[in-house]
């Protein structure tokens, strides 16, 4: 008798800790799932040609389009010869992530406007410095 | 009442300073009937010397092409901060493209240049199609460009 409540004693322990194991997988698996995922639905995805023809208008060289979590995620080189590697949104083409290595020539100017404060305490006798950037109007006739 | 007098005072002088510190300028380029597609234009402004100093306009939209206004694209480096805001389309053939911008004052009658580099898809890329000095004496007098420009002139 007593042996019998032992045996069950140990199969409710067994199942506990199957259940454990098993919930436990499914609690890291959630944890797993980052935030950066994209969760556009796959009918609403762009052709990756438009990306690249977007990246090559502005001058960037594409290497390689790949999916990644769901996302489009671009390697390829600045028009200044600097390494990038971006993620866009697979359905609208927003860019998510960007990640640029200067390597030779440390010239952040096209995604950092470094001269701004030294700009703005320029004097005004200097015409270069007294940009005018109103927008022009312009005719085509 | 005093103090009103003298806030008007300065009042009209920052106005007056304001408004002789910058001039309405239009830019006429009117093209040749040559045979291509539409023409990128690169119209900037450099100073005696033939440094860069400012662009005006780039008619032009794919940044891609921008290598191609050779004079411009080495002055400004193509940095997209020199032409924000001053881009629009590409100029086809026999067309007139006007443009009309604020100007500071102090680049008329100092020595500076007017400047157009012009380039065509498969066709040849002309460094200083027009280059004009930027004097009141020249405004509204018209001037023969080199390559795909058949007349540019400049109304202050």
């Amino acid at each position: 008798m007593k042996n019998a409540i032992n045996k069950t004693e140990a199969k409710i322990t067994k199942n506990k800790l199957a259940m454990l194991l098993i919930s436990s997988f499914f609690i890291s698996g959630a944890a797993l799932a980052d935030d950066d995922d994209c969760t556009d639905p796959v009918s609403e995805w762009q052709p990756r040609e438009q990306l690249r023809q977007i990246m090559e208008d502005q001058g960037w060289k594409v290497n390689r389009i790949k999916v990644d979590d769901g996302c489009y995620e671009v390697k390829g080189v600045d028009r200044k010869g600097n390494r990038i590697k971006a993620t866009f949104s697979p359905a609208s083409l927003k860019i998510r992530e960007l990640k640029i290595k200067f390597d030779m020539s440390g010239d952040a100017s096209d995604y950092l406007d470094l001269g701004t404060p030294m700009t703005s305490m320029q004097s005004e006798s200097n015409p270069s410095q007294n940009k005018q950037k109103n927008k022009p109007k312009v005719t085509i006739d | 009442m005093k103090y009103l007098t003298m806030t008007l005072c300065f009042f009209c002088f920052f106005v007056m300073s304001n408004q002789t510190s910058a001039r309405k300028i239009t830019l006429t380029t009117e093209l040749q009937n040559y045979s291509g597609d539409g023409a990128y234009l690169a119209i900037y402004l450099t100073n005696a010397k033939g440094q860069y100093q400012e662009t005006l306009w780039i008619a032009g939209q794919k940044s891609k092409y921008y290598k191609h206004l050779t004079g411009w694209a080495r002055g400004s480096r193509m940095r997209t901060s020199e032409y924000d805001g001053l881009t629009g389309a590409s100029v086809t053939r026999g067309k007139t493209l006007t443009v009309t911008l604020d100007l500071a004052d102090s680049y008329i009658d100092s020595g500076f240049q007017l400047k157009i580099d012009t380039s065509v898809e498969d066709q040849r890329d002309n460094r200083n199609d027009v280059v004009v000095p930027l004097t009141t004496a020249g405004a509204g007098k018209p001037s023969a460009g080199r390559g795909y420009i058949k007349a540019f002139t400049y109304v202050l």
